[in-house]
């Protein structure tokens, strides 16, 4: 079981990228429960060995919910106070190339797991009158190259919003949609950074953004800096 | 109506795949037609131009089996993503099993038979490609957030393909219909609702048709449903308030 008073998150997608960075700040302030694919020699050596580390692979999201369950009851823990949904993936390609297993893995990533977890963990995070974050991504709103992860991460979108004012006074749901990140995901999802890249966020300060838009009430906020540094350079160059 | 020659539809036991399919035929289209039922509806020209695949598209191995029926055929210049399915109630009381299943049929499926379809070369030049989305795309639909989330992605996919897909000739359509008059729409409806205010199914399927002969990107049915575009694009909150009112809160049991 997890001691002390401090409060107790739980994190999936916490072994890279925006997610790890999450974890390496929260780890000062909230117990943390993480969710990965990775050894757990790994993961504690990369953050903590204060953590709680389920092992499991949510590409099949079915029996990684199970696991996870499993899991927590193996901890004791019937109350979380946060959950994070920071587990992702993508392929950066023409979608008449996009096979039906790329398409089937961004689905059940980033779709399907996040779902099926939600209500598998709806009481825990009542019971501590807690709050559900889910990571979408600035794509959510279209894109020709990465056509099945934009729309599953407009379907993320769009199931916070309608759970948001399903539970609206009983849990906290709200989804936060990073913008361009240097994260292993993209170079993962096949995409070669070019001198556009000098307007994505690290993912260390992408995690201090997320954190402070997880500590408001917003239900929706989008981060990104990036652009908006680059539409400012624009502006400037061409006055 | 255009001149086509081979149209692929699913969904087409009842309700809209239905009339799609028989509005095609009346105009001498040969139609393959999904479903996971068989037809049981009768139409003069079907025995000359409906090839009908009984397929369970939430199976894993239905785009592969459809890939293969279809590269023996004429190649298709019309392809409509009609099958879709829906679980209503309170978000925590409905079965996962059904949740897997919503997205499974309704995103997953249409968006990897696409690619599929892209891939393989199985589209006439000119072609049109049109997936039927929901008017839930505009606002939250709190009863239902696994089905609005599924129409939101395909709804999303279908923006994120328009302009690569045109630049191979095919031309895609959105559509984002409101409440049909359909067994389907009757099912997961509050009871007491009003299924006169609801479009019959002959008449948006129609509509699809003419807006896919024209090549239009997307088509919100009917009055009603451009209202609820334009209340969902200036008032989001509102909208999503007013669903959990005239739906949510009169849900009166769960269904899938």
């Amino acid at each position: 079981m997890i001691k002390g008073k401090k409060s107790l998150t739980l994190i999936t997608g916490a072994t890279s990228g925006i997610g790890l960075e999450l974890a390496r700040r929260l780890i000062n302030t909230d117990d943390l429960v993480v969710i990965g694919r990775k050894e757990a020699h790994e993961v504690y050596a990369m953050l903590s060995d204060n953590i709680q580390y389920i092992q499991t692979d949510i590409a099949n999201p079915v029996q990684a919910v199970d696991v996870v369950i499993a899991g927590l009851e193996k901890l004791d823990i019937q109350a979380i106070d946060r959950v994070i949904h920071c587990a992702g993936v993508g392929v950066y390609t023409s979608p008449d190339q996009e096979t039906s297993e790329q398409i089937g893995h961004n689905v059940s990533v980033n779709l399907l797991f996040p779902v099926l977890l939600t209500k598998a963990l709806a009481s825990h995070v009542e019971t501590a009158k807690g709050k559900v974050v889910l990571i979408g991504s600035v794509a959510h709103k279209g894109s020709p190259n990465m056509a099945s992860y934009a729309a599953s991460k407009a379907g993320l979108a769009g199931f916070a919003r309608s759970l948001e004012a399903e539970w609206r006074d009983r849990i906290d749901v709200q989804v936060i949609h990073p913008g361009p990140t240097l994260t292993p995901m993209l170079e993962k999802a096949g995409y070669k950074v070019g001198k556009e890249g000098r307007f994505f966020l690290s993912p260390e300060a992408m995690a201090e953004e997320i954190i402070k838009v997880m500590a408001t009430n917003k239900k929706s906020a989008t981060i990104f800096i990036g652009a908006k540094i680059k539409s400012l350079f624009r502006r400037k160059q061409s006055a | 109506m255009k001149n086509w020659k081979h149209a692929l539809v699913t969904g087409t036991g009842q309700g809209i795949g239905k009339a799609l399919c028989q509005r095609l035929l009346d105009h001498d289209v040969k139609v393959t037609s999904i479903d996971r039922d068989p037809i049981i509806w009768t139409h003069s020209n079907q025995d000359k131009l409906l090839n009908h695949i009984e397929l369970d598209l939430i199976n894993s191995n239905s785009v592969n089996e459809i890939i293969s029926e279809l590269s023996s055929r004429k190649k298709l210049d019309l392809v409509i993503h009609n099958a879709g399915i829906s679980a209503t109630g309170k978000f925590e009381e409905i079965d996962p099993t059904a949740y897997e299943n919503v997205l499974k049929l309704n995103t997953l499926f249409p968006m990897q038979l696409s690619a599929s379809l892209m891939q393989n070369g199985l589209f006439a030049k000119n072609a049109n490609l049109a997936f039927v989305s929901s008017l839930s795309h505009t606002t939250g639909y709190p009863g239902a957030s696994v089905y609005g989330a599924s129409k939101d992605a395909i709804a999303i996919y279908a923006k994120s393909v328009r302009k690569p897909f045109a630049a191979q000739g095919v031309s895609v359509l959105s559509v984002f219909p409101g409440p049909v008059r359909t067994d389907h729409a009757q099912r997961h409806a509050p009871k007491g609702a009003d299924a006169s205010k609801r479009m019959p199914p002959e008449e948006l399927a129609s509509r699809i048709l003419k807006a896919a002969s024209a090549n239009k990107k997307v088509l919100y049915p009917g009055a009603a449903a451009q209202s609820a575009r334009i209340l969902g694009k200036i008032a989001p909150n509102l909208m999503t308030n007013m669903m959990r009112k005239i739906i949510y809160d009169k849900l009166d049991r769960p269904v899938w």
